[in-house]
């Protein structure tokens, strides 16, 4: 079955065509400056058979880059979709599992999109293009957040009056869960553990957005990010964790104005805020000497103490986890972070091979020393694929299939 | 030596006639048995109540507790103008906490116009934290107005002092975990004599749930709640830090102590709350010292110490790889009115040892 999956920017669209179950990526590109015209023209960046293209369109909505890469790929009839899978950030307290799109789903997409409102309502609008254009191509929702619905009352719930938690519906959602869950899944089969069975901690960190996942079970039991994508890690422009009463005093510094707040909490703070030069942690430790680079290392100091602690936490959490598992853009490619975070966790049965984390071996690799109890993978997430093969399950379900 | 210890609260003046050091007042007893002790509105109620009960032995020192000190006051200090003036200037820091210290001081100079008066700071113990702890990742100018602390330091200094004596002598520094049972719960990481973490932050609103505060939560929410038109900045300020943590969740008023030992169904939940937040706070803690040589609890709710413990030291043992109940453990029965005394005489002995008002 080829699926073709679709992640939504707020003006970009990426996709992917991937053969299941084979997992074979047949085209894949992604749509640029989507929505209303700026200085350059839209463009889709368009990859198949291993021949790049580009071209040069308007498309001021979802639906039209989405028109225009179905007209791309029904050239070739080895390439005309059979379902399509939308990724989609946050399901809410609604959609504990992924879902096959139907009027009922609908219905109840709409109801959650406020709940990430950069991410969810372009999502949505594109999922309404398709069913209005493909009306009998199969979707399916694959939620961000699924992964995480079985995080315990416990570690999810907030210490809030419980009628406000109820009425706002503040609780820990948790965040990355189909990168987490992807990871964890490649992790068990490398390590030759049945996934029901896997303890880990798993480190998404990424150029932008990071959080960390506790997994006990093969389930999530928590993650560092909460009823929003705001709260655990400091990230590249988020602060992640703070003081409420910091919140509230920036509002009434504001003069109540909250969305500027949490614009500045969200876009310009974490690594960009501290060092007030980079957003990118990669810049950070590469510092010399002077006053910049001094604040310049203190950014970095802080970003990596929020992982260690976080680490900390949750390998107390996990008890004895099989693996820690690094991955996205940094988890990947810094083994200096990697170092960081894991440096002097002897005592927790944590000990990184210093040479083969410098070493630039190809991925997946185990990067623990002999020694270390918990073994340090580095894993290329692959959301994409994770997004294919959860629709691919849902509708060979729906039919009566083997998955 | 004795010393009238004052701490403020929400519910009023606490004081209490306390001896310490070598030169204890036998008559004055330890807190609770000569010692005499109350709350009251005013401070200048105070001689009365002394001279009522027949009480007058000299006292030495006049000791506040202050929640506050911010980076300036490392130690215990005898309060004169210069001191008094440096605290004022902390007030942006600390508008409430500040403001009520410095009334407290301007009574007590009325009330007890020939006593020293001395300062003990909660935040003494946290004023070094290393940087990497301290800081918010909030823009260069935001950020540096603000910092993390802990606001339990007396309870922490005592705990990690006794101990180390528990522990014994050392080839190199001890790890450990100080966990402060008071109505705003506070674990520390303890590196020696030196704090390497703190779950409180820039308030004591943040870190551990408590029986009013609501401890850690998305800063989201704390916007989405001064967004809301039924509550806005200053209501919800009130919400997350007078009715939030245990109350807000059980929707009656508990204890800390109530909370670790009632069994009916509800608060069972709320305790498997607070204690996972113990835990993951004390994994936190595993990775700032690299390790764990012994935990130690204190606070006025340290005699249902035994209930975290049963929880929490199994779940460290088995993280760290040590053999079932080999961790170390020690209770801090100190109570509050004792630490807030011996700050004072040794602040005042620092200075002015023949100082008396009688």
């Amino acid at each position: 079955m080829r699926i073709i999956v679709f992640n939504c920017g707020s003006s970009s669209l990426k996709y992917r065509l991937i053969n299941m179950p084979g997992e074979t990526e047949l085209a894949a590109g992604e749509a640029e400056r989507v929505g209303p015209k700026t200085a350059l023209p839209g463009c889709i960046h368009h990859q198949a058979w291993g021949q790049k293209e580009d071209h040069t369109l308007d498309m001021p909505d979802h639906g039209a880059a989405f028109t225009a890469v179905m007209k791309l790929l029904e050239r070739d009839s080895r390439l005309v979709p059979e379902a399509i899978g939308h990724r989609m950030v946050h399901g809410g307290a609604i959609f504990k599992d992924h879902v096959i799109v139907d009027e009922a789903a609908f219905a109840h997409l709409e109801e959650v999109q406020d709940l990430a409102p950069i991410h969810n309502p372009p999502a949505l609008r594109l999922l309404a293009a398709c069913r209005q254009l493909y009306p009998k191509l199969p979707e399916t929702v694959v939620f961000d957040t699924a992964f995480h619905s079985t995080i315990p009352p416990a570690a999810r719930t907030y210490a809030l009056p419980a009628k406000l938690a109820r009425t706002h519906g503040f609780r820990k959602y948790g965040f990355h869960g189909t990168s987490h869950q992807y990871v964890a899944q490649e992790a068990a089969e490398l390590l030759g553990i049945p996934m029901p069975e896997l303890r880990a901690v798993s480190c998404h960190l990424g150029s932008g957005g990071a959080s960390l996942c506790a997994i006990v079970n093969g389930k999530s039991v928590d993650n560092t990010m909460g009823y929003s994508p705001l709260q655990g890690l400091v990230m590249s422009t988020r602060s992640g964790d703070l003081d409420p009463a910091i919140a509230l005093g920036l509002v009434a510094r504001a003069q109540g104005d909250s969305r500027a707040v949490e614009s500045m909490l969200n876009r310009r703070s974490g690594l960009l805020g501290l060092s007030g030069v980079s957003a990118d942690i990669r810049d950070l430790c590469a510092t010399g000497d002077g006053a910049q680079d001094e604040t310049m290392g203190r950014a970095a100091q802080v970003y990596l103490w929020r992982i260690r602690k976080y680490l900390g936490a949750y390998l107390l959490v996990t008890e004895r986890p099989h693996c820690i598992i690094f991955t996205d853009t940094i988890g990947e490619k810094l083994p200096a972070v990697r170092w960081a975070v894991t440096a002097g966790l002897e005592a927790l049965g944590v000990v990184l091979d210093p040479v083969k984390n410098t070493a630039g071996l190809p991925l997946p690799v185990d990067l623990a020393a002999a020694a270390s109890r918990v073994r340090i993978l580095a894993i290329a997430t692959n959301e994409e694929v994770a997004i294919a093969r959860a629709s691919f399950a849902l509708l060979a379900n729906a039919e009566g299939l083997p998955s | 030596m004795n010393s009238l210890v004052l701490i403020p609260a929400t519910t009023g003046l606490h004081y209490a006639r306390v001896s310490v050091g070598p030169v204890a007042d036998p008559d004055a007893g330890p807190l609770g048995a000569g010692g005499l002790r109350g709350t009251t509105a005013s401070l200048g109620d105070v001689p009365a109540v002394l001279a009522a009960n027949r009480d007058h032995r000299p006292i030495d020192v006049l000791t506040i507790r202050a929640v506050y000190g911010g980076p300036d006051f490392a130690s215990p200090i005898i309060v004169d103008d210069a001191s008094q003036a440096r605290l004022l200037q902390l007030g942006a820091q600390a508008p409430l906490s500040v403001a009520n210290t410095s009334a407290l001081i301007d009574e007590a100079r009325v009330a007890f116009p020939k006593t020293p008066i001395a300062l003990a700071f909660e935040t003494s113990f946290f004023v070094h934290l290393p940087s990497r702890e301290t800081t918010y990742a909030l823009p260069i100018g935001v950020g540096q107005s603000v910092r993390r602390w802990g606001y339990h330091g007396l309870h922490h200094d005592a705990a990690t002092t006794e101990l180390l004596q528990v522990l014994g002598p050392r080839q190199r520094p001890a790890r450990m975990l100080s966990i402060c049972l008071e109505a705003s719960p506070e674990m520390a990481a303890v590196l020696g004599r030196t704090p390497l973490a703190v779950t409180s932050g820039s308030t004591p609103v943040e870190g551990l749930p408590g029986e009013l505060n609501c401890g850690e939560i998305d800063p989201s929410i704390a916007l989405a709640l001064a967004a809301d038109r039924t509550l806005g900045p200053e209501r919800a300020n009130q919400v997350l830090t007078r009715e939030s943590g245990f109350f807000g969740m059980l929707g009656w008023p508990a204890t800390l102590g109530e909370v670790l030992t009632d069994k009916r169904a509800r608060v069972a939940r709320v305790r498997e709350h607070l204690l996972y937040h113990i835990a993951l706070a004390a994994g936190t803690s595993l990775a700032a010292l690299e390790g764990l040589d012994g935990v130690v609890f204190s606070g006025r709710y340290a005699e249902h110490a035994e209930k975290v413990a049963a929880y929490l030291l199994p779940r460290l043992e088995r993280t760290l790889e040590l053999p079932a109940g080999s961790l170390p453990w020690h209770v801090c029965e100190a109570a509050l009115e004792m630490l807030v005394a011996e700050a004072g005489v040794s602040a005042l002995l620092a200075q002015r040892p023949d100082s008396r008002d009688n």
